[in-house]
């Protein structure tokens, strides 16, 4: 602001030292710079306003889900559609997590080519999960002299989701899991397979090979696999601490559940994603039989309010669930009962069973 | 100086907690080749803009089109190479020095362009302020479109240089009107519009800078990046683009448009010839015209109206405020040396001196002025001399100058010393270079003389030789005083050479007085008294300040006893007059012994050809001397009874102290080609065959350029290695452990690329263990150390910090001694 009052000082002195000239030399010359410095603001104030009221926003970019370290961009593009273009396109713009609640605003100055616009194109690379937002808070268009201004808003954000990284390295003793339950029974009655066909589809890559409907497969002369629901009526809970402090131990936890849960589900074991809701206070069970069903979980955690609290949620499920249910409590090592099921990282330890 | 400068830059920008832009954030911007292009446009608009608006002012023709492609062309290199650091220092010191020789080549067209437009603006001057008998320079090339021209690309580029400075770091209108506002507000104040096209393209321009400007878009990025970004904390992370020619481009052209209209409008609606009828002069610039006209009066003047070429101003004394020669050749005397005396060579005589114009009058004028005097002659010639009758027509028709000799004269000496041990006769043969086409440069004592009787008619071509014949008076004494009276010379002396105007009588008398002259003195005896007077009272200065208008200027000169020669000579042939003495003012040049021993030797002319008789240097050879417009000079000549008229030298040897020893061109040599200039293609070698010793200035210019680069260089090593010295000279002992370990660590890294992969401490001291020989330190230890002052908020203790700094000095002496091998193995560290 004070740099336009000062521009606009500097065009006043600007006038009055060539009104002086002419009046001191009587020259056509500064004549017509005068007449000049008079409608030159007028013109480029009409052209600028003219551009505003056209102009549009449009956003670009990838949304689908977005793994935790991937590289992807995001494109904003501004259109101008009128004869005019502006040297000074000033957005100012929000990026934020929503899931912590951070945030950082931002601005920047581009030019607005006549009847084209602008593209800008963020090559971002995302550290943390959580639901991206990307907003612009106002666009102001600054005429040619840098006089006056425009401004324009735009409410409709960008939002990508970005889960944690599949990769992660879990190292778990999943057998020891398997013994722990029910269907260690129902496996050993069918072979080691606790679960019921429900569907019959075409073999994708990626499918076991226990999977394959070999009988259909020959029929049809195409691999058919058959799909397997669960057949136990209890399902593995996998509760979740949304619990977060200047170490961040919650990116650690979403990638521990993230990739234990991954591991059940390559494994056909079908599981039930369980937080505490700070927003609700209640306990949430999501059950997740697919990796999409997994994605649309962790989005739906998304918008989750974090609390300080290390073990809050244990605790929750313990009182609203009975201690008797069992589930896979992934949150501070520190916090847990000793027996390591699997580690991660440096500071968060999966614990399993029910606390006693 | 980015040549010493190369900065890494964090590319990484966080625009949010976890949202980071590794690569660079892309916008849809032009090339950087395009946006160079733009800003050479830029620059060029204005530059070329106001040039054109001065000299479409001044009406000054020259070759447009070209001009203004050399010109962009110009502007397009200094954009272009202002985007790489290094080159741009390249690029300047190579430049530098093709621009010294350039300018020497191009020097005769630089000054005629200069000339030209000098000329111009005091011819313009001298119609608006009335001005009387402005001087101009002589111009020494034919082509004088090619001459303007010359100077407006060099001129131009040098302005180019400037305002892409300008542009490319600040894109300030306000340091752009500053460097060219003169150039098209200074001929609105005689009246002058330029051009509509240059208006045009000069106020584009500025709004166009004013526009980017405003815009914030104008830094330069070395790196081509589309944008710069400012990320500090606590502040909003700023992002903004460097340029975009497209943008520019397109704002230019919506500016011309409404330019364009608002002047086509201006132009209709107003009118140029309507706006110019109702013109009524400013009460304050009638004002300021008259303090003008006063102060160029007074002897303050900005105009050095020296005809620098030709160096003999024609008996105008008035007006000039100083003489600056410019050492070019004026002329080339071809003769055999035979006294070590000054060799005088006549160009004008002034005959009568006119006070209200301050100016000597030659002969014809002076006949023209006075008809009482065309009286006395024509009785003086038909009561004494019947064998000559006085024909006016003859004598004022003509291109006549009265000569140095009478053939009264040559008669005595053929009489007396024709077969005399000290006669001589000589040919000198003069080539005209670039002095005045006016006058004929006679030799003293010259054959010619005779056979014209007391005139001279015609001067010499430019680069024309002519040939004199003449006698030189070597050792020459007579007792004959009748001889010269008899045929009525005396009367025709006294009537034309003893004349003293009334305006300046009073101070004549009073110069008279103080040099002590008596009613007894004998000639001689008063010619020496003035000159002595001279000697003693006056100063020598080339910039002795204007005379003022309405001041006599024998008068204003007597009063402040300090001149040049035209006032010395002027005001001593008055003197001379005052007491009797018949003397005339002279104008020529004068050639002396050291120019002589400067010259060429014509071993190709025989001695006997060009000389015969008493030489007091023996028998010499033919030379080849370049008179340059510093030899022009002006002296008196006094009517010797016996001896006719004598050359009387008269202007002090004392130089006045404040007199400038140098100017800036005699640093840099001492002016231009000797050979004459012509229009064709040999020009160039002609004018680039230099002769290193001449030039010793450009070379010490060079030092001084290099000891200022090597001055910026060291002062910013100084500078940064002092604030080196500053980071680990903190009250906080744990900063400057790490600030003296960082420091450690930037070294190592540049010198060893594989140790700035050594993330943690421990490694990096792993990796110096490996690497010195006699490693006496605990890694481990210092490892912890460095590890508590640098993550610890409680830091390390003072003890810890004394110690550690001096073993990490230890260790910098140590790593110093690494040795470099090519093949040198990456330390296996664990």
């Amino acid at each position: 602001m004070i740099k336009r009052i000062l521009r606009v000082i500097g065009y006043f002195i600007l006038f009055a030292a060539n009104a002086g000239l002419l009046w001191f030399f009587h020259s056509f010359l500064n004549l017509a710079i005068m007449v000049v410095m008079i409608f030159l603001p007028i013109i480029s104030i009409i052209g600028t306003k003219l551009a505003a009221d056209h102009m549009a926003v449009q956003w670009n970019g990838p949304y689908e889900n977005m793994e935790k370290g991937e590289e992807f961009q995001v494109q904003l593009k501004l259109l101008n559609p009128v004869w005019v273009g502006v040297m000074n396109c000033r957005l100012l713009l929000d990026v934020s997590n929503l899931f912590y609640d951070t945030g950082r605003t931002h601005e920047i100055r581009i030019p607005l080519r006549a009847g084209k616009g602008q593209t800008i194109t963020y090559p971002v690379t995302v550290t943390k999960c959580g639901r991206m937002e990307f907003r612009i808070r106002f666009v102001e268009l600054e005429d040619f002299l840098g006089i006056t201004s425009f401004r324009r808003t735009f409410p409709d954000p960008y939002v990508v989701i970005v889960l944690p990284n599949q990769k992660a390295e879990i190292k778990a003793e999943l057998n020891g899991y398997m013994e722990g339950m029910e269907e260690v029974e129902e496996s050993t009655k069918k072979g080691s397979d606790f679960s019921e066909v429900q569907d019959v589809r075409e073999y994708q890559p990626g499918d076991k090979m226990q999977n394959i409907h070999w009988k259909l497969s020959v029929k049809k002369d195409i691999l058919m696999v058959k799909e397997r629901v669960s057949m136990s009526s209890k399902q593995l809970f996998l509760l979740l601490e949304l619990h977060d402090n200047e170490e961040e131990l919650l990116e650690e936890v979403l990638d521990c559940t993230y990739g234990i849960a991954c591991l059940m589900l390559q494994n056909q074991v079908p599981l039930s994603l369980v937080w505490w809701s700070a927003n609700t206070h209640e306990l949430v069970f999501w059950k997740a039989d697919y990796p999409e069903q997994l994605e649309e979980g962790f989005r739906m955690l998304y918008y989750e309010k974090i609390y300080a609290e290390q073990t809050l949620g244990r605790e929750m499920f313990h009182t609203l669930r009975g201690e008797e249910t069992q589930f896979l409590w992934v949150g501070n090592r520190n916090f847990g009962n000793g027996e390591s099921f699997m580690d991660y990282g440096n500071y968060t330890g999966v614990f399993y069973g029910a606390i006693s | 100086m980015a040549l010493f400068h190369k900065k890494k830059v964090n590319t990484e920008i966080n625009l949010a907690d976890g949202i980071v832009m590794k690569e660079p954030l892309h916008m849809e911007t032009s090339s950087w080749l395009k946006n160079c292009m733009v800003k050479s446009l830029l620059v060029f608009s204005v530059v070329f803009g106001a040039i054109g608006c001065f000299l479409s002012s001044i009406d000054l023709e020259y070759y447009v089109f070209p001009t203004a492609v050399l010109l962009f062309a110009m502007a397009l290199l200094f954009t272009t190479i202002y985007y790489r650091g290094w080159l741009m220092d390249l690029v300047y010191i190579v430049f530098l020095f093709i621009f010294f020789f350039l300018v020497r080549g191009f020097q005769p067209y630089i000054n005629s362009g200069y000339y030209l437009i000098v000329n111009q603006v005091f011819e313009i001057i001298e119609n608006y302020f009335d001005l009387p008998g402005m001087q101009y320079y002589e111009i020494a090339v034919s082509n004088e479109l090619l001459a303007v021209s010359v100077i407006v690309v060099f001129v131009g580029t040098v302005m180019m240089i400037v305002a892409n400075v300008i542009v490319s770091r600040t894109m300030n209108v306000w340091f752009l009107l500053f460097m060219t506002g003169f150039l098209w507000i200074m001929p609105m104040y005689f009246r002058l519009e330029p051009d509509s096209f240059f208006v045009i393209l000069l106020v584009t321009g500025y709004i166009t800078v004013w526009s980017i400007h405003s815009s914030g878009a104008y830094g330069m990025d070395r790196r081509h990046r589309d944008y710069k970004w400012k990320d500090k904390k606590g502040k909003p992370l700023r992002i903004w683009y460097v340029q975009d020619a497209a943008t520019i481009l397109q704002s230019m052209g919506i500016f011309i448009i409404s330019v364009l209209l608002l002047y086509g409008i201006t132009s209709v609606a107003g009118g140029k010839d309507t706006f110019n009828i109702r013109y009524r002069q400013n009460p304050q610039k009638e004002e300021s015209e008259a303090m003008i006209q006063d102060i160029s009066t007074r002897g303050f003047s900005m105009f050095d109206r020296y005809a620098a070429t030709g160096g003999i101003s024609g008996g105008q004394l008035g007006g000039v405020g100083s003489v600056r020669p410019d050492y070019q050749t004026d002329l080339i005397v071809r003769f055999t040396p035979y006294s070590m005396e000054p060799i005088y060579l006549k160009g004008y005589t002034g005959v009568s001196y006119a006070s209200d114009s301050s100016k000597w009058l030659n002969y014809k004028e002076t006949l023209q002025d006075s008809p009482d005097i065309i009286d006395m002659l024509e009785e003086l010639y038909n009561s004494n001399n019947s064998q000559y009758s006085f024909d006016y027509d003859y004598y004022t028709d003509r291109n006549i100058f009265p000569s140095g000799l009478s053939m009264y004269e040559n008669l005595i000496r053929q009489s007396e010393k024709v077969s005399g041990d000290y006669y001589a006769h000589g040919t000198m043969q003069i080539k005209n270079v670039g002095a005045s086409e006016v006058y004929a440069y006679e030799p003293y004592y010259c054959m010619d003389g005779l056979m014209a009787g007391d005139i001279i008619v015609g001067g010499i071509r430019r680069n024309q030789w002519k040939s004199y014949e003449y006698e030189p008076v070597i050792n020459f004494e007579s007792d004959e005083e009748d001889l010269l009276f008899q045929w009525g010379q005396k009367e025709q002396a006294e009537i034309l050479y003893l004349d003293v105007p009334e305006e300046c009588y009073d101070a004549v008398a009073r110069a008279s007085e103080e040099a002590g002259i008596t009613e007894q003195d004998s000639q001689e005896e008063i010619i020496q008294k003035v000159k002595d007077y001279f000697e003693e009272e006056f100063l020598y200065t080339t910039r002795p300040g204007r005379c003022p208008r309405n001041e006599d200027f024998v008068t204003w000169f007597l009063e402040r006893k300090k001149g040049y020669c035209a006032h010395f000579a002027t005001a001593a042939t008055l003197i001379y007059r005052y007491n009797g003495i018949p003397a005339r003012y002279i104008e020529g040049y004068v050639i002396t012994y050291e120019d002589v021993m400067n010259g060429e030797l014509r071993e190709e002319f025989s001695y006997d050809s060009f000389y015969e008789g008493y030489s007091s240097l023996g028998e010499t050879g033919v030379v080849d001397v370049e008179v340059t417009d510093a030899r022009a000079h002006a002296w008196v000549e006094t009517l010797n009874p016996s001896l006719g008229w004598r050359v009387e030298e008269v202007t002090t040897a004392a130089i006045d102290p404040e007199e400038e020893l140098e100017s800036f061109w005699d640093v840099f040599g001492s002016g231009g080609s000797n050979e004459e200039v012509s229009d064709d293609s040999d020009f160039m070698l002609d004018t680039m065959d230099l002769d290193f010793d001449d030039i010793q200035g450009i070379w010490i210019g060079l030092l001084i350029v290099l000891a200022v680069l090597l001055l910026v260089y060291g002062g910013k090593i100084g500078y940064f290695r002092w604030k080196k010295y500053r980071s680990w000279h903190t009250e906080d002992g744990t900063e400057n452990v790490l600030a003296y370990y960082q420091l450690l660590s930037d070294n190592l890294r540049k010198r060893e690329p594989a140790y700035g992969e050594c993330p943690t401490y421990r490694k990096q001291l792993q990796y110096m263990e490996s690497r010195t020989e006699d490693w006496s330190w605990n890694v481990d230890q210092l490892a912890e150390l460095l590890e508590a002052a640098c993550y610890s908020q409680a830091g390390i203790s003072e003890l810890d910090c004394k110690r550690l700094m001096l073993e990490l000095s230890d260790i910098r002496k140590k790593t110093k001694k690494w040795k470099r091998s090519k093949n040198q193995r990456k330390p296996n560290i664990k």
